[in-house]
């Protein structure tokens, strides 16, 4: 084994307590299925004003003591615990999990292996989501490229959440945005794929890959939601951004 | 009488005689016209008076769009197309002998019957007035035969009226060619014609002449039977839809004008008339069977002679043996030999599907969309549904790897394929029920039983069909001239109301004061655009409301904001639109800082309790924060508001009282000059009155004044709007005259106006009341609301207790007792009309308030 890490996972967790379990079991397994093709996997938590509960699943004596490498934080921010993630990271690849979704078990060797085969850095995006609990349903991922991706539709809707997987260095350019749910700005993973996508990189689906999406009664972003929040603006929101685009 | 009077009554004349010649009731009384002109009226009359200046057309045989078409070409045509279609057709279009149809032949009709015209007389009008009394003998058209229509117990369609009559059913059903395609000898559609009818053989056995000679062009030296043949497959498979989104016609043209385009145009230019037939497969698909085309020929045209023997489908939409797997037998057999035909004429109605995997209830409740936003031709494609829209596929179809036909026109047939072969729901299905999914799902159960299957899970949602949304920003952003405009102002619609006539004047003195700034207006709640020249010439002009309908109703505030964000305005100015409160209220706290808002309220309005409601009472305190600068037509609101709502000064100096000015000039010599020795016919006074006859406006209250002053006569315009009308004119007394609304001040007779009355409960300060004071008559009106800034003892006659009959009649009475004092009244109102509301003083107020625009 190296001191080169491949793979960095990042999962933030917050008042997940035991529902975490299952996230952070998936994560192992697909974390195992990476190591087994021979590539050096790191595990990040970032705990942000965690509870004691979530805490907890780290704790000495817990199933997954010594598993991660764990972050403490007092942000209260949902994107700006990922750019702390990010920051401690040390693969040259980065998979960001909720801490109560799920992978499928290839998800991480499925995405390595598409980044590894593209010429240019792609951001990597399962084939499915598939929404669990409270809401059930799935969601089918569409790359950038295809036909049935469309640049005004992606003003109306978010075509990409942000359980994701590129490189680091992507995530060093476009950090995650500030949420402002106070002055309704929010939905900060659509402004990071807008940002991304405007930027030139492609977004590309992992064929045969799942996350499986918890949909809890109250999820931060249902709250966000309620509030009518919006994206920080961008330039992608402007009419004349899709004239020049399509004039040139 | 003067000689011009004599023209205007030939001119009237002609216009009865014209419309009495084509009117058909029951054509007319289904158009949409608004329910207080259509009740019990639906005559001839109406027509005159009412629909033929709103262009409804008075019958099948005259088509608006296609007689503006044919007079636009005209270097005349104008002003008086611009007052109806109708009326410049009997002025003009008559003598130039201009058919007003493409259903009526006129020269084969006067070749045909040469002997029975008189010397000079136009076919068409022969026809009309004489031809269609006698349907057996007199045909319109040399393929329109109407003997089976007429036999006993066919039908109820009335025998002078069977053609028209025909046209008409069959547009309803967007089948509008049976009446053709009887004669044509292949009955078709399975709602109106009889069962087991035989085919009727041509009457005269001659080819339908020039518009079917277009079509049968290429068939040139083939016996006709064969063209005919041709053209009843072409029928059948004509999709009107998608046929004038590929030759850029008005959306809303008929299915038969459509057609006789294709007929005319299309085929020449090589345009497909179904969305089943794609020319680039075709070639492809020829070329790999060995096939060439032969030049010139086009390749629809050959695939419709030569189909039968090479078996090509040419589209990507349809799997053959798919298709014929779904029956049985003799069907099955007849499907083999035509099988794309077939599936047209017959599998589609028997909700055959045209390629697998396909069905209704997956894209009803696996896509998790309504039926209304299913993209329309999908609807089309797997269901053959009826409706108007079902080719408008918006963002899937639209954008991406267009195909452009002959004629330049883009059009994007591989997105829809992309997503009929990729990514239709049941392919999904499969894929989610296939081994790599099934095995993730049994791990990931195994960590977490609640990722088990649902029946729900399968609810799928593909991008971007999932978002009724994406398609209307896409269909906002395209139909906007610019990319950016400094000012966006969002009106609900503009009718012919004081709101409108406000927002024009706004709009007007936005251009006056900023000439450099570019305006786009937006109307948000309703499509009409009665009265453009109350707007500047050059301003853009968006009906959102059309494309939000679309979108349900918790994100059209969202559709909007993507309009707002979309142009980046420095200011957004909302004149009494319901959308841009919502969206105030919603997202003004966001919109401010791109963009200085502001906003015109006018009054409070009374519920039936007499409690204030109306945008003052919902949208001033939610979101006067957000807002720049709140404008009025009065003080009196202002001062209401504040009191309302003891504002502190901060809030109060963003309140901005400016008079509002009317796109009318004052006279130059006020009417109430002559008052005094007015000559009156059998010395009667004439007292106007004229607005909506709602709560709000108290006509019951004219009725009772007028009651009481019967040496008095009151003539009323207006019309319940808002409220069912309470007022049975049976009862009104003798000196009271209601007409219908009138269409503009300067359209009044106001030389034999000795006063304006004016009698409403509550209101800001109507711009009827400037406009009078332009006029320079006296006003007797109920002191409330802004009234009172421009009726006062100074001015006029104000009634404070407004709901006293005879506190106007005493009012009135001192009028008719001085005059004189009247008069010096009076030219005090008219000169703050003059002053006070002109365009010059209302621009440089609204300078101050707007500054320099951030």
């Amino acid at each position: 084994m190296t001191d080169e890490v491949d793979i960095t996972v990042i999962v933030t967790g917050h008042h997940e307590g035991v529902l975490m379990g299952p996230t952070l079991a998936s994560l192992c397994e697909a974390a195992d299925t990476a190591r087994d093709d021979g590539l050096v996997v790191e595990c990040i938590a970032v705990l942000d004003r965690a509870s004691d509960r979530t805490r907890a699943m780290f704790a000495a004596g817990a199933p997954m003591e010594g598993v991660f490498r764990v972050e403490e934080v007092d942000l209260g921010d949902q994107g700006l615990a990922r750019n702390h993630g990010v920051s401690k990271a040390r693969g040259r690849y980065l998979a960001m999990l909720d801490g109560d979704d799920l992978w499928s078990f290839n998800w991480l060797s499925a995405a390595y292996k598409l980044c590894r085969e593209a010429s240019t850095p792609i951001i990597v995006q399962p084939e499915f989501n598939i929404f669990f609990e409270n809401y059930h349903g799935t969601y089918v991922n569409v790359s950038s490229e295809s036909e049935l991706f469309d640049e005004d539709a992606f003003r109306a809707f978010n075509y990409w959440d942000a359980l994701c997987f590129c490189e680091r260095s992507i995530f060093l350019d476009y950090p995650y945005e500030r949420r402002d749910i106070a002055n309704g700005f929010a939905l900060e993973d659509w402004h990071w794929a807008w940002e991304t996508y405007c930027a030139g990189i492609k977004h590309v689906v992992a064929p045969d890959t799942v996350h499986f999406k918890r949909r809890r009664i109250r999820s931060q972003s249902v709250e966000a939601k309620a509030r009518r929040a919006l994206p920080p603006f961008h330039p992608i929101q402007r009419y004349a951004w899709h004239d020049r685009a399509k004039q040139g | 009488m003067t000689s011009a009077d004599d023209t205007q009554v030939s001119h009237d004349d002609s216009i009865s005689y014209w419309a009495e010649a084509l009117f058909f009731e029951p054509f007319y009384a289904e158009k949409k016209i608004e329910k207080k002109f259509r009740d019990n009226d639906s005559t001839l009359e109406n027509f005159i008076s009412f629909g033929a200046e709103r262009n409804i057309a008075p019958s099948p045989l005259f088509s608006i769009q296609y007689y503006r078409r044919l007079r636009s070409a005209d270097a005349d045509a104008g002003p008086d197309l611009a007052k109806g279609a109708f009326f410049d057709w009997v002025r003009h279009g008559v003598a130039r002998r201009i058919v007003p149809t493409i259903h009526f032949d006129n020269e084969w009709y006067e070749v045909q019957y040469a002997d029975d015209l008189a010397d000079g007389q136009w076919g068409f009008e022969h026809y009309l007035t004489r031809g269609r009394l006698e349907p057996l003998r007199f045909q319109p058209n040399p393929w329109f035969s109407p003997e089976q229509l007429l036999e006993p117990g066919a039908n109820t369609f009335p025998p002078d009226r069977v053609y028209e009559a025909c046209l008409q059913a069959g547009n309803k059903l967007g089948r509008p060619f049976n009446p053709y395609l009887r004669t044509w000898g292949r009955p078709y559609g399975p709602a109106w014609t009889p069962e087991n009818a035989p085919p009727v053989e041509h009457v005269s056995g001659m080819p339908p002449r020039r518009l079917l000679d277009s079509l049968c062009r290429g068939w040139e030296g083939e016996e006709v039977r064969r063209y005919l043949q041709h053209v009843s497959v072409l029928v059948t498979i004509f999709q009107r839809e998608f046929y004038v989104r590929v030759a850029e016609l008005d959306p809303m043209t008929p299915h038969v004008d459509a057609f006789f385009d294709f007929l005319r145009n299309g085929m020449d230019q090589g345009l497909p008339p179904t969305p089943f037939f794609d020319p680039d497969i075709y070639f492809e698909r020829l070329a790999e069977a060995g096939h060439a085309l032969p030049e010139p020929e086009h390749a629809f045209r050959h695939w419709l002679e030569h189909r039968k023997d090479h078996g090509i489908v040419p589209t990507l939409l349809f799997e053959r043996d798919y298709y014929i797997s779904q029956l049985e037998g003799a069907d099955a057999e007849a499907a083999a030999r035509d099988p794309l035909i077939h599936y047209l004429t017959a599998g589609i109605v028997s909700r055959l599907l045209p390629a697998p995997d396909v069905t209704r209830i997956i894209l009803d409740k696996a896509m998790r969309i309504n039926p209304g936003d299913i993209p329309a031709i999908y609807r089309y494609l797997l269901f053959a549904e009826t409706h108007e829209e079902y080719f408008d596929a918006g963002p899937s179809v639209a954008a991406v790897m267009e195909r452009t036909y002959p004629n330049g026109v883009s059009f994007a047939l591989s997105r829809l394929e992309t997503y009929l072969i990729q990514a239709r729901p049941t392919h999904i299905r499969e894929r989610l029920n296939g081994p790599v999914i099934s095995e993730i799902w049994r791990r990931a159960a195994a960590l977490e039983p609640r990722v088990g299957h649902t029946d729900y899970t399968f609810r799928v949602a593909i991008p971007p069909f999932q978002s009724a949304l994406a398609k209307a920003v896409k269909q906002v952003r395209s139909s906007l001239e610019k990319s950016q405009y400094d000012t966006v102002v969002c009106v609900p619609h503009c009718r012919m109301s004081g709101a409108a006539l406000v927002a024009g004047a706004f709009c007007k003195a936005m251009r006056a004061a900023y000439p450099e700034r570019s305006m786009l207006l937006v109307r948000t709640d309703g499509p009409y655009f009665q009265r453009p020249e109350w707007f500047p010439d050059d301003i853009d002009n968006l009906d959102l409301s059309t494309i939000a309908k679309e979108v349900p109703n918790h994100d059209r505030d969202r559709l909007l904001m993507d309009l707002l964000i979309g142009v980046a305005p420095s200011t957004i100015v909302n004149v009494n639109s319901y959308l841009a409160w919502e969206t105030f209220l919603e997202f003004g706290d966001r919109l401010k800082l791109f963009a200085d808002l502001y906003a015109y309220m006018f009054c409070f309005d009374h519920n039936k309790k007499d409690v204030l409601t109306g945008y003052p009472a919902r949208f001033f305190d939610t979101t006067i924060e957000h807002v720049k600068g709140m404008m009025f037509d009065t003080q009196y609101l202002k001062g209401q508001l504040t009191d309302i709502f003891k504002l502190p000064t901060a809030i109060q100096d963003k309140l901005w009282p400016i008079y509002s000015y009317v796109p009318m000039e004052p006279l130059d010599e006020p009417l109430v000059n002559t008052l005094a020795d007015r000559e009156r016919p059998n010395d009667r006074w004439r007292v106007f009155w004229g607005g909506r006859l709602d709560r709000q406006k108290r006509f019951d209250l004219v009725i009772e004044i007028a009651r009481a002053m019967p040496d008095v006569d009151f003539v009323c315009w207006g019309a319940a709007v808002l409220d069912e009308s309470p007022y049975d004119p049976s009862t009104f007394p003798e000196n009271l005259t209601l007409n219908e609304p009138y269409e503009s001040f300067a359209k009044l007779p106001i030389d034999a106006c000795d006063l304006w009355l004016y009698t409403s409960q509550w209101d800001g300060l109507p711009t009827v009341l400037i406009e009078v004071g332009l006029a320079g008559l006296p006003i007797v009106a109920s002191r409330v609301g802004g009234v009172g800034e421009l009726v006062s003892e100074e001015t006029g006659y104000p009634v404070d207790d407004y709901a006293d009959p005879s506190a106007y009649v005493d009012q009135i009475r001192a009028i008719q007792q001085a005059p004189g004092v009247a008069r010096e009244r009076t030219l005090r109102l008219h000169e703050l009309a003059i002053t006070r509301h002109s365009q010059g003083r209302y621009v440089e107020e609204l300078r101050l308030m707007l500054g320099e625009p951030s």
